[in-house]
């Protein structure tokens, strides 16, 4: 099967006039013919398979969204190709559009001023929704988002959490095969995340729609994703497993001990000596806790616990993974360019 | 899904997009009466202007029952429904409503629907036309006597105006996609627009019927194509243009709707490679 994405070295530049400094400053830019070109996207190629729910993550102007737009059609890159399910989208609007969902979180595409409900009908016209599929997907959308409530209401009074909601609705009506969700998260508390993520694995996992997920909420791509695509600068940092990615740039976990009130001796606790521990370190110990880090693939987890019994009394262990976050800002910390 | 891929414009595609049209112009009616508090106020706007211009010209024609060869009653009749004409058909909200998506970055979703950018103004303006239509026929007593009203100069100058009207609509409808798309540009029109409303009333003869204008002024008002969407069709109406003065300006009009559909066709294929969405 071919892939439902496949993006090969794609750039895209925007022109941006340069700003002239001092006084009247505003009336030169005006009339300058100076411009700075932005390579928002520098060389980006990547593949996405059917049914593949890929999280597509980097800090804030890293051409995330830029990406996203070529990939929808909306932009048309400066260089490069993209084909979705076959179809070159800024050429072929039309036929693209019929197959693909875009939210984004930061706009809406529900009509301000009229009740959520004349939307969705407004929505299934323009994609050629026959009245039964739109009312059978309707009747699943507003149970699984619990829409009921506020369907009447103007677009206008709803909350953040219920307008996402929406619009989340709004993009699947017509089932389209690919679905790319921009930051659909962004500014929702924890319980309209959690209705949302659900309603989104629902669709990747029953539907079968191919997702790219874009968002600066990891916990979104660690309950959602297999894949990540990292990219800062407008390139490719990582493509591959969470796992994998863990694994390469956070090899390390901790091993917290709580060390048993009987090792207390003269009013004071004992000092675990990483000199018995194989390949492990103490990173910080205080009052008969100790934070021991220790890479998984040197150090196996049961040897490090043995030695750790053998020589000191243990009231608790507990065993803390990497989370994507850390890794994450490990990743853009090392990418800050040298000023 | 086997759906044969056309260009927006094509027929079929035409035929196949009506119902999402549809939707467009019924949702766009439903705004206009969530703010028809608005509209009245626009519309009142408009039937104030009607009468200052009534009383005004009516002081001008104190003394004399012709002027410029046109009486009192013809022009009085030219003034009332080149207002109200105006007023329907140049509804300033859907440039002002394109210029609002360009600015928000809310034109991305336009461009993903797949019934094109182009249609869906379109249908927009439709809308927009027909609530103001709405608001305009029970008015239509209060303008009866703030204005006046009266019938067409003949059969002939009846279904003069009656095509004369389409071809000014859609210059009016070709020049508001003008203005809007503008705003892929500048991505700011405000001030355009406040000028296009200021000139396009002049020059449409809205305020003083061409024919009045001096030597210069004519010229310039002629050569530009506001005269087409008000001026032609009601100086057809009131008689003042018939037989082939007639024929010669509904040919020029079609000549502006040519001309004017494919200015806007060149400006949307270039706005396409430079949309720049805004924010994020």
């Amino acid at each position: 099967m071919p892939p439902a994405i496949r993006v090969e070295d794609l750039v895209k530049e925007f022109q941006r006039p340069r700003q002239q400094s001092g006084f009247l400053g505003g009336v030169r830019t005006l009339f300058t013919r100076q411009f700075d070109v932005v390579r928002a996207v520098d060389g980006v190629s990547f593949s996405i398979d059917t049914g593949e729910l890929v999280g597509y993550i980097g800090p804030n102007g890293a051409g995330k969204s830029t990406t996203i737009k070529m990939m929808t059609g909306i932009l048309v890159p400066t260089s490069g190709a993209v084909e979705v399910a076959g179809i070159t989208p800024w050429r072929d609007r039309e036929r693209n559009a019929l197959q693909i969902g875009v939210v984004f979180g930061q706009r809406s595409q529900l009509w301000w001023d009229l009740p959520l409900i004349d939307s969705f009908r407004l929505v299934g016209k323009l994609y050629r929704v026959p009245q039964a599929r739109y009312q059978r997907n309707i009747d699943r959308f507003v149970e699984m988002l619990d829409m009921q409530e506020f369907l009447e209401r103007p677009v206008r009074q709803l909350s953040l959490g219920q307008r996402m909601r929406g619009d989340l609705a709004a993009s699947m009506l017509y089932e389209p095969r690919i679905l790319y969700l921009d930051e659909p998260t962004i500014g929702l508390d924890v319980v309209a995340k959690e209705s949302m993520r659900t309603f989104i694995e629902e669709m990747n996992r029953e539907s079968g729609t191919t997702i790219v997920l874009t968002t600066h909420d990891l916990a979104d791509v660690e309950r959602l994703c297999a894949r990540i695509i990292l990219i800062d600068h407008g390139r490719v940092l990582y493509d591959g497993a969470v796992e994998q990615l863990k694994a390469k740039y956070a090899p390390h976990r901790v091993l917290v001990v709580q060390l048993a009130p009987e090792a207390v001796c003269d009013g004071r606790w004992p000092t675990i000596d990483d000199a018995f521990l194989a390949g492990a370190e103490v990173a910080e110990q205080a009052d008969g806790v100790a934070r021991i880090r220790f890479e998984t693939a040197r150090t196996p987890v049961h040897d490090l616990i043995a030695a750790v019994n053998a020589r000191y009394p243990v009231a608790d262990l507990s065993i803390v993974e990497p989370d994507l976050e850390g890794v994450v800002r490990q990743i853009y910390g090392d990418l800050v360019p040298v000023a | 899904m086997t759906a044969t891929t056309l260009p927006p414009g094509s027929s079929r595609a035409l035929h196949r997009n009506l119902p999402a049209y549809a939707e467009i112009v019924r949702n766009r009616l439903k705004v206009s009466i969530a703010y028809r508090q608005n509209s009245l106020f626009l519309l009142a706007i408009v039937v104030v202007q009607i009468f200052i211009l009534k009383k005004v010209w009516s002081a001008l024609y104190a003394t004399q029952s012709s002027v410029n060869g046109v009486d009192r009653h013809a022009l009085l009749v030219y003034l009332t429904i080149a207002n109200i004409q105006g007023w329907v058909l140049q509804d300033p909200t859907v440039s002002r409503y394109m210029y609002e998506r360009v600015r928000q970055g809310l034109v991305a979703f336009d461009l993903v629907r797949p019934s094109g950018f182009i249609p869906q103004m379109f249908a927009q303006l439709m809308g927009s036309t027909l609530s103001s239509m709405m608001f305009v026929l029970p008015a239509l007593p209060i303008i009866y006597f703030a204005g006046t009203l009266g019938a067409p100069a003949s059969w002939s100058a009846a279904g003069g105006y009656a095509i004369s009207l389409v071809c000014g609509y859609v210059i009016t409808m070709m020049l508001t996609l003008i203005i809007g798309l503008i705003a892929f540009w500048t991505t700011e029109i405000f001030g355009l627009t406040m000028l296009y409303r200021l000139v396009s009333q002049f020059f449409a003869g809205a305020l003083v019927p061409l024919s009045f204008f001096p030597g210069g002024l004519r010229i310039l008002a002629e050569s530009l194509p506001f005269q087409s969407t008000v001026y032609v069709p009601v100086a057809i109406y009131v008689g003042r243009l018939s037989g082939l003065e007639m024929a010669r300006a509904i040919i020029v009009q079609l000549a502006w709707i040519a001309g004017l559909s494919f200015a806007a066709w060149a400006m949307w294929r270039r706005a396409l490679f430079r949309v720049v969405v805004q924010g994020g």
